[in-house]
């Protein structure tokens, strides 16, 4: 699989430059983490021997060498020069529950945008058509924190049927029994619906909108009025033969949407006190704190590139051409 | 989801034995543009028997394939007006909706699209576009389908039809394409078959074994078959009669060995002309008639062609020539048609100008054009 090889090389390279300019970058902020542990409360004497313990005093390529190193050799991500958290304990908190909504928030933008982009394709400047272009212009130009505070308002406070905040989320994978199992993915689900909702708003306007002009096209093709020459009846040419032909453009921005908001939660987290790696990412980065960003944005990087990978794999499975140029190749 | 073999034949009363196949009837098929009504098919009328073909011909923007698409309803409804009668076993079908269409299309009447690339849909399977008619229409079970699927494949000539059916369309060189549209065409044994210019798109070497094919499997299946293309050379020997269109309108139409052998619309003539022929010398000029069709939303006073026509007079440019019958069977729209004194006196003035390339002013308007009527008319029997 000469394909694969190229995609695993292909993140090492991500990842190598990646780590190494956040590193860089992180430098060249004002002050270290030293001064944040200390506050005002250290002597000199205290601060030079914690910025020796960290090894803050090296050029910065020493330090990541040092870091890279110790991943590479040891498989550590180092803890935090904060209160000495280990990385990977902190990440197995948070990335769980981020990739919960993450791929919530997606399913539901997913399944509701192609309903609506079908639909609207099915008659173009029909009443669906003309409607859902209306309700999607609204729904991508206000940001997700208006629609965030207004959900909030309607669905937490005047009819208090979702909680405010989703900080008691616990994503659990393997509770030993299936019901438990059930109560714990239900559980989280009701407590991050609003977050999900507020994240798939403006993708599921995107979506539809997509889906729909792609459509529209699709059905313009010589292959449907093929198709509707053999007496097919709509629903069924609208489902065998111009979805799947519609959906590349669909694949492509999910995929990157997708990887964007592992990392992109942040607003949406900070408004429900969600404890996602979007939180992790900017405490990291007002704390000075390199160990930890470089281990969250290593696992945002890997996600961005895994992401790509499958979205690469789903073009061979849309469209047989690809696949056999690859299988040539 | 299926519709019951019940649907698919048409209640008695309305299917008459004795009427021909179809019967089409002062047809007009109009688009709306933002420039305005298009009148794509102007007035047309055809009668095709049981198991006979007929040749469409025009070049492109006759209206020649909006005709075909008219006739069997698959045009986009929105912006389309289609007016007139179209008569199928003596059942008007021209108000049908698409619902009350689609047991017919596929069943009864099918069509061969003009570019086997583009009307494959490339991500799904042969075997299940050829497949899903038979399963529709005629009910068959999945393995059933597949058996006939394959039986259909190796009767339009293609070797290995079993592992054919699990391949892609793109896996397959453009003929082969063409015969896989063909056994889709052909799976539920229609009565009427509409070949959209079926060869147009491909190598010359495999057009003639297409029409062959198309020919073959028509007379064993007692199928009518409406050709439809821009070349006189393809309908010559496949055809029961010709019908020229031009300007969304027949300007000509006669059994296919009669035209032939007498023309009488100088388009027709024009359009003899232009096929090179394999006796002339290399580098002879190819003879182009020149311009453009007309425009179908303002279309010319008097005849469409006028512009474009060698022998046009004063009376070609103010009054349309009706059609009119010369021989029976033998329709033309002109007011000098071939073959006629009229005709022969225009010819023969502008014989003895042509020496000095002087042309009518205003009645051609490619300068690339030979006006040598002589040249043109080497089929006749003037």
């Amino acid at each position: 699989m000469a394909f694969v090889a190229k995609k695993v090389l292909q993140l090492v390279f991500v990842l190598l430059v990646v780590s190494f300019l956040t590193f860089l970058m992180l430098d060249q902020l004002e002050g270290d983490v030293v001064d944040v542990r200390c506050g005002l409360g250290c002597t000199p004497e205290q601060r030079d021997a914690l910025r020796t313990e960290f090894g803050l005093d090296d050029p910065v390529p020493v330090q990541y060498a040092r870091w890279l190193k110790e991943l590479v050799v040891d498989g550590n991500l180092g803890a935090s020069g904060l209160n000495g958290v280990p990385v990977s304990e902190s990440l197995a908190d948070k990335l769980p529950v981020t990739l919960f909504l993450v791929v919530y928030s997606q399913a539901i933008a997913l399944t509701f945008g192609l309903l609506l982009g079908m639909s609207s394709a099915r008659k173009p400047g029909g009443l669906v058509d003309r409607l859902s272009s209306a309700v999607a212009g609204i729904a991508i130009s206000v940001p997700n924190y208006v629609v965030a505070f207004v959900v909030i308002l309607l669905f937490a406070v005047t009819i208090p049927i979702f909680s405010v905040t989703a900080q008691n989320v616990s994503i659990e994978w393997l509770l030993p029994d299936i019901p438990a199992q059930l109560s714990n993915l239900g559980n989280n689900l009701y407590l991050l619906f609003l977050p999900a909702i507020c994240l798939a708003l403006a993708e599921l306007a995107i979506y539809a909108r997509l889906l729909r002009n792609d459509m529209v096209a699709t059905l313009q093709e010589d292959y449907v009025t093929m198709a509707r020459a053999k007496g097919l009846p709509a629903k069924q040419i609208m489902r065998r033969h111009a979805f799947r032909p519609s959906t590349f453009s669909l694949a492509t921005v999910a995929g990157i949407n997708m990887g964007r908001l592992i990392g992109g939660t942040i607003i949406i987290e900070a408004i429900f006190a969600i404890n996602g790696m979007g939180l992790y990412v900017v405490q990291s980065i007002n704390q000075r704190d390199a160990i930890p960003l470089q281990g969250a944005v290593l696992v945002i990087a890997t996600a961005y590139v895994l992401i790509n990978f499958i979205v690469d794999l789903l073009y061979a499975y849309l469209d047989p051409r690809i696949r056999h140029a690859r299988a040539a190749a | 989801m299926r519709r019951g073999s019940a649907t698919k034949t048409l209640p008695t009363p309305e299917r008459d034995p004795n009427a021909p196949l179809l019967e089409v009837v002062d047809l007009r098929t109009q688009f709306r543009t933002p420039r305005g009504l298009v009148r794509a098919v102007d007035g047309v009328s055809i009668t095709l028997g049981r198991g006979r073909t007929i040749g469409i011909v025009g070049e492109s923007g006759s209206g020649k394939t909006v005709l075909s698409r008219s006739i069997m309803g698959l045009l986009p409804r929105s912006n389309t007006i289609r007016t007139g009668s179209i008569r199928y076993e003596g059942r008007e079908i021209i108000d049908l909706d698409p619902d009350e269409m689609r047991p017919l299309w596929g069943a009864e009447m099918a069509m061969v699209f003009q570019d086997p690339m583009t009307s494959l849909n490339p991500v799904v399977r042969i075997g299940r576009q050829i497949t899903e008619s038979l399963r529709l229409h005629l009910n068959m079970s999945k393995s059933q389908a597949e058996e006939t699927g394959i039986a259909l494949l190796s009767s339009v000539g293609i070797p290995e039809p079993a592992q054919r059916m699990r391949e892609y369309p793109h896996q397959l060189s453009g003929g082969m394409r063409q015969r896989i549209t063909i056994a889709i065409a052909l799976a539920c044994g229609p009565r009427l078959l509409m070949a959209d210019e079926p060869t147009t798109a491909l190598d010359v070497t495999v057009q003639a074994q297409i029409l062959d094919l198309l020919g073959e499997q028509q007379a064993e299946r007692h199928m009518a078959m409406v050709l439809v293309t821009h070349d006189l050379g393809v309908v010559a020997g496949r055809t029961d009669e010709i019908a020229v269109m031009y300007g969304g309108k027949v300007v000509e139409h006669a059994p296919t060995a009669d035209l032939f052998a007498n023309v009488r619309m100088p388009y027709t003539e024009a359009l003899l002309g232009s096929i090179p022929k394999i006796d002339d010398p290399s580098h002879t000029r190819l003879m182009a008639i020149g311009g453009r069709p007309p425009d179908l939303v303002n279309p010319p006073t008097g005849c469409n062609f006028a512009a474009r026509c060698a022998y046009a007079q004063e009376r070609c440019l103010v009054e349309e020539p009706p059609l009119v019958e010369a021989t029976p069977g033998h329709l033309y729209r002109c007011w000098y048609p071939v073959g006629s004194p009229e005709n022969l006196e225009i010819r023969s003035r502008l014989t003895e100008q042509a020496p000095a390339a002087e042309r009518p002013e205003g009645v051609l308007d490619d300068a690339d054009v030979k006006v040598d009527p002589g040249a043109w008319h080497e089929t006749g029997d003037v």
